[in-house]
């Protein structure tokens, strides 16, 4: 469920309409990071966050289907994630802080 | 007496000569040669070829060798464009830097209390002991006085000395080879 200790700032909200424009996939880290405007300095240690309070799985690609180059690491939502998610998405776009967001479909 | 206002002189009757501007001439040639040089091309191979990888790996072992953030950086890398990589790469030592330091922190091997509690009791206690004794028996051989005396007035430090030293190094050990379970 979503946490209200958890503390909404401009890149969490980035991340999480990064993560809810396609709640059902699969997410990588350098991807993410180009589609929210997050630099990875800030989206790794929310990613460990996200992970450490289930709003996040993670898996490796399988090896068979890549060739020449190490299996990258994924993050998938989880139902919690997206409640979550919701929930901060929510209560950011009545938040001022967030005004001149561009919201798209998130 | 009669005075004369002095002549009006306008500040800016005419435009201040400019100095002619120096010349520079553009060998175009010659930064071409520059930029096209064996040297430069070196610098371009090792700054967006060799050196990411190599500084990443590096990087990556500031966190804990299970840590699954050392692989899937060292994959990341890959998909990153090659231009983009020496800064890609800087970033990456900072989060390492906190996260991973971070990371080790929170893993840091502290054995639970009861076994500290068995060094204090078996291990220090026994130590501190046998110091004391063979200590003071020394002494009061040597000195050939009333060894009782003799025995409170040094095996008091010594003892607790040697329960410190014995103490600190057993924690030690122990803590050095006793991990945590994930």
């Amino acid at each position: 469920m979503y946490d209200k200790a958890v503390r909404v700032t401009h890149a969490l909200v980035q991340v999480a309409m990064a993560l809810m424009a396609e709640p059902a996939e699969k997410h990588w880290g350098y991807a993410l990071s180009k589609k929210s405007g997050v630099r990875s300095g800030v989206l790794y240690p929310m990613l460990t966050r996200m992970l450490d309070q289930g709003w996040l799985t993670d898996g490796w690609e399988d090896p068979a289907t890549i060739d020449g180059r190490p299996p990258r690491r994924y993050y998938e939502l989880t139902d919690a994630g997206r409640l979550a998610l919701g929930g901060i998405l929510h209560r950011a776009r009545s938040d001022a802080r967030f005004r001149g967001q561009t919201w798209g479909l998130a | 007496m009669t005075t004369t206002a002095p002549a009006y002189t306008p500040c800016c009757t005419s435009p201040i000569p400019r100095q002619p501007a120096e010349t520079v001439e553009l060998d175009l040639a010659a930064m071409l040669d520059a930029v096209a040089s064996w040297p430069s091309l070196a610098v371009v191979l090792v700054v967006f070829g060799v050196a990411p990888g190599l500084a990443l790996r590096m990087i990556v072992l500031i966190y804990p060798k299970e840590n699954p953030r050392r692989a899937e950086l060292l994959a990341e890398l890959r998909v990153v464009p090659r231009l983009e990589r020496p800064l890609w790469v800087a970033e990456q030592l900072e989060v390492a830097v906190f996260d991973g330091t971070r990371v080790r922190w929170r893993r840091r091997r502290i054995p639970p209390i009861a076994v500290q509690a068995e060094f204090v009791v078996h291990w220090m206690g026994l130590a501190g002991v046998v110091l004391v004794t063979v200590g003071a028996l020394m002494d009061a051989v040597a000195s050939n006085e009333k060894w009782p005396q003799r025995v409170l007035a040094i095996g008091t430090p010594l003892l607790f000395a040697s329960l410190s030293l014995v103490g600190a190094v057993r924690y030690w050990r122990k803590a050095r080879t006793e991990r945590p379970k994930r």
